[in-house]
């Protein structure tokens, strides 16, 4: 590979992090919108259900033209914010509104998601800031995750149209939940952090082993210029002659093995644990974020 | 950028710089295989072959005699590809570290005027000459200085130098070859304070290399000694460069 290669590489993860670090740009605020809060999904599921089940609430809300949706996951509230949305029951719509109030927002989605007798029970409630509920939907779902989730986006679509009046547009509205990509992002997240420590983990094994025939090749020069010193002082003792004969067939053997295969696997493994780190440090980042905004 | 792509770019200098060096051949030469007529050992190193075997093994020089010692154990091989013609003192210093002359190496004065040189530890790096070797009407007392020496292509001779008397240098000459009318690889002739002794002791060490045939013609007429044997026309000739 390439230095131009490893530098692309390395502005790529730069850029990635970059893109990590900044606050989502504030959406563009038109007259006819309201900023829509989506709250992480309460409930028993496994956490991973959970998120995604979360996501899909946004994007599918993303749909309806009337709302600029965010995601808690993706507002990064301040701890004050936090402690206020903490201290809200679910069917606390005078807690929830003034919740909004506080952040700015118009509306604010809260929900749950449980596993009862085998069916995903799903309520969602949509509060105004003022403390009103202007919409709520809820429903047993059954059958395969892909069948429960379509359930689920109908009843997003109606908790939509009772905030909204409209139908969902087949775009996507003007949020940063991205839907078509965004119902995988946090399976992209969780690839990233596994494909990420495998690869850096594979990465480092192969740099290390690949690194042997090198320092083995140093070793044995060292210890030519060791058998150089005692032939001198021996005043030229043909065993050390021959036995330093053999030390050279082994440098030559170590230096062959180095200089083949083993520069090409010390790229390889390098680099390797460098992406990887990088993959596995960019989706740790942003699943931390995300778990640290649903524990506070 | 982040300190986390700071770490990452760091990383990946860290991996050019340690995957991309591929590790080159120049290292101590003790004990690597070599051939007195193939290439030539890493410098202060002679190609040690066992009584005229075709290949031997390099081995660092032990002693370079009322020479120091130069201080390059690790340096590749040098070749000068001409001959090379001291007619000053000073050109015997552009030599250093030079292991292999592919040509001739005459170190002589002119027709009936002596070269001031005093000794030959400039041409302590030389393992190999390719053509002749030749060592005339100098000021030089000894031959310390070509202990590397281990391969001359078409004859040594030592010749005229008015003050010699050690001959220990040229101990570890390997192999010499010869031109087709000659019977002889080393002529030592006509200089006249070399006693007996340090051909006898040339001569043994040499004993075992069969290629090595040792002329002696002419020495020790100073020291009263008269060599009995009388150098012959071809010797002349030898000497006198045809």
């Amino acid at each position: 590979m390439t230095m131009t290669a490893v530098w692309a590489v390395a502005c790529a993860l730069a850029s990635a992090d970059a893109a990590i670090d900044e606050e989502p740009a504030a959406a563009p605020a038109a007259a006819a919108t309201r900023a829509t809060l989506v709250l992480e999904l309460g409930g028993d599921l496994e956490e991973g259900q959970r998120a995604r089940l979360s996501n899909l609430v946004a994007s599918r809300l993303g749909r309806f033209g009337g709302l600029v949706v965010t995601r808690q996951r993706e507002a990064r509230l301040d701890e004050a914010a936090r402690t206020a949305l903490a201290a809200c029951a679910l069917d606390d719509a005078t807690c929830l509104g003034a919740a909004a109030a506080s952040l700015g927002k118009a509306v604010i989605v809260a929900g749950t998601a449980a596993r009862v007798s085998g069916q995903l029970a799903v309520s969602l409630i949509a509060v105004s800031r003022e403390g009103v509920e202007i919409g709520t939907a809820k429903g047993s779902l059954s059958g395969s995750p892909d069948e429960a989730a379509a359930g689920v986006a109908a009843l997003v679509d109606d908790l939509g149209r009772a905030i909204t009046g409209e139908e969902p547009a087949d775009a996507v509205g003007p949020t940063h939940v991205a839907p078509a990509a965004s119902d995988d992002g946090l399976d992209l997240q969780q690839l990233a952090v596994t494909g990420g420590g495998a690869a850096l983990a594979t990465g480092a094994v192969v740099f290390l082993v690949a690194a042997i025939p090198g320092l083995l090749t140093g070793a044995a020069e060292s210890d030519l210029t060791t058998l150089r010193v005692r032939y001198v002082d021996s005043g030229g003792d043909r065993a050390i002659l021959d036995e330093a004969s053999l030390k050279q067939a082994d440098v030559d053997a170590y230096r062959g093995v180095h200089n083949s295969i083993g520069v090409a696997s010390l790229w390889t493994g390098g680099l390797l644990a460098v992406v990887g780190g990088g993959l596995l440090a960019a989706g740790v980042t942003v699943l931390a974020d995300g778990d640290n905004a649903e524990a506070k | 950028m982040t300190r986390a792509s700071l770490i990452h770019a760091s990383a990946v200098f860290v991996t050019a710089f340690l995957g991309a060096c591929g590790i080159d051949e120049v290292r101590d030469g003790i004990g690597a295989p070599c051939v007195p007529d193939g290439p030539p050992c890493p410098r202060d190193h002679v190609c040690l072959a066992d009584d005229g075997a075709s290949a031997g093994l390099c081995a660092p020089i032990l002693t370079y005699g009322a020479c120091l010692a130069p201080n390059y154990p690790q340096v590749a091989p040098e070749t000068l590809a001409e001959s090379i013609d001291v007619a000053e003192p000073g050109d015997l210093t552009d030599l250093d570290g030079i292991t292999r002359v592919e040509g001739d190496a005459f170190i002589d004065g002119q027709v009936g005027q002596t070269l001031a040189v005093a000794d030959l530890c400039g041409l302590r790096g030389l393992q190999q000459v390719t053509g002749s070797l030749l060592i005339a009407q100098t000021d030089i007392t000894t031959l310390d200085g070509l202990q590397g020496l281990s391969f001359v292509g078409a004859g040594i001779g030592v010749a005229a130098n008015r003050n010699l008397v050690d001959l220990s240098g040229l101990v570890n000459l390997m192999r010499a070859g010869t031109a087709p009318d000659r019977d002889f690889t080393i002529v030592i002739a006509d200089n006249t304070t070399l006693p007996p002794e340090p051909i006898a002791a040339l001569r043994e060490a040499l004993s075992g290399r069969p290629s090595i045939v040792l002329k002696v013609c002419g020495n020790a007429r100073a020291l009263g000694q008269n060599d009995a044997n009388i150098c012959g026309p071809e010797v002349n000739a030898l000497l006198r460069r045809e």
